[in-house]
C-alpha cells in the first residue's frame, strides 16, 4: 500500500511532522502514513536532509563570525551618531555654567591669593620727601628686614655730648 | 532659575570687586596718628615689654642696651589738621596729615625746641607703618620717636 492514506500525504503536515508540531494522535497517524507511504518517506528524507545541512551550514556560518568585533563597531557607531547629534549642543550648554563658574573660583582664588597666601616683599615704612633744619647732622637709613625707615638727627647743641650713637 | 543664578553670580563678582578696590577708590578723611617716646641708653637693659615687639631690628642696628617708653600718644586728626605732641626736653612735634591716598598718609612733620624749629620734614607714611626719629640727648640716653599712623 503506496498510500495508506491519501489525505495524509499533505505536504503541510509532512513540514509539521517533520517539526513535531503535531499532537501525540496525529504525530502517531502521521508516523503510521510515513511508514506505509514510500513518496511521503522519500520527501520526509529529502526535508531532513535538508534540514540537517541548512543547520549545518548556520552553525558553520555562525562558528565563523566574531561577536565581540561586531558588538564594538554597533557600539563605536551608535556613540558617534550619538555624539554628532547631541554632543555640541550639550557642550554649549554646558559652557553656560561652566565659564561663569570658572571666573568666580578665579576671583575667589585671586583675592584668597593675594590677601592671604601672597606676602609682597616689604615696602619701606616711610618715604621721606623732603627735609630742612637747623642741626649738625642727619641720617636716614632703614633696618634690612622690615625697612622701618629711622631718620637720626643730632641737633646744634647735643654735638658734643652724643656725637655717634649709631 | 537661570536667571536668578546669573544675578547671584554677578552680585558676587561685583562684591568681591568692591572688597578689592574700595581702598583705592575711597580716599581716607582722617587718620590716627600714635608717637611713642623711647629713651635708649646703655647705663642698664631693661627694654620695656611693650617695645620688644616694635624694636627687635632697632637692637641689631644701635648699640643700646636699655629701651624704655617715656610716654604714649595718640592724635584723631583729619587731613590738613594740625596736632601737637609734647616731648621730652621742651620738645614739641607737630603733626599735620595732608594727604591719604592707597597705602600711604602724605604727613608733614615739625619738630620744635623751645622755640625755635628743629626740623621740618614731609613724609609719606606706609597705613600702619612707622617712622622712627631719633637722636635727641636726654638724661643718660637718647630719645626716639615712633611715630606710626593707621586710617
Amino acid at each position: 500500500m503506496i498510500h495508506p492514506d491519501a489525505d495524509a500525504c499533505d505536504e503541510i503536515r509532512l513540514y509539521r511532522y517533520l517539526d513535531k508540531d503535531l499532537d501525540a494522535g496525529e504525530m502517531a497517524q502521521m508516523a503510521a502514513h510515513v511508514a506505509g507511504c514510500r513518496q511521503c518517506r522519500r520527501q520526509l528524507a529529502a526535508l531532513t536532509t535538508f534540514s540537517q545541512d541548512l543547520r549545518d551550514r548556520v552553525k558553520e556560518a555562525t562558528n565563523s563570525v566574531d561577536f565581540v568585533a561586531v558588538e564594538k563597531q554597533v557600539l563605536n557607531k551608535a556613540l558617534r551618531q550619538y555624539g554628532s547629534r547631541g554632543g555640541l549642543s550639550r557642550f554649549i550648554a554646558a559652557l553656560k555654567y561652566t565659564i561663569p563658574a570658572t571666573i568666580t573660583a578665579g576671583l575667589l582664588l585671586f583675592f584668597a591669593y593675594s590677601s592671604d597666601v601672597y606676602k609682597p616683599p616689604p615696602l619701606p615704612s616711610a618715604i621721606i620727601n623732603s627735609f630742612t633744619g637747623s642741626m649738625s647732622s642727619v641720617m636716614i637709613f632703614e633696618t634690612p628686614e622690615t625697612r622701618q625707615t629711622i631718620l637720626w638727627y643730632i641737633e646744634e647743641t647735643d654735638v658734643e655730648s652724643e656725637p655717634n650713637a649709631v | 532659575m537661570r536667571y536668578r543664578f546669573r544675578c547671584l553670580l554677578v552680585a558676587a563678582v561685583l562684591t568681591l570687586s568692591w572688597f578689592g578696590t574700595a581702598d583705592l577708590l575711597l580716599a581716607k578723611e582722617s587718620c590716627r596718628i600714635s608717637v611713642d617716646t623711647i629713651l635708649a641708653a646703655r647705663n642698664d637693659t631693661v627694654v620695656d615689654p611693650q617695645l620688644k615687639r616694635h624694636i627687635g631690628e632697632l637692637q641689631a642696628m644701635f648699640n643700646y642696651t636699655s629701651y624704655r617708653l617715656l610716654s604714649s600718644e595718640s592724635l584723631n586728626l583729619s587731613v590738613g589738621q594740625s596736632g601737637l605732641v609734647s616731648l621730652p626736653g621742651d620738645r614739641r612735634l607737630k603733626i599735620t596729615p595732608q594727604k591719604i591716598r592707597g597705602s600711604r598718609a602724605d604727613i608733614a612733620l615739625q619738630m620744635m625746641k623751645q622755640t625755635r624749629t628743629v626740623f621740618e620734614t614731609q613724609v609719606q607714611l606706609l597705613n600702619r607703618g612707622s617712622l622712627f626719629v631719633g637722636g635727641p640727648t636726654y638724661q643718660n640716653g637718647n630719645l626716639i620717636f615712633k611715630i606710626s599712623s593707621a586710617y
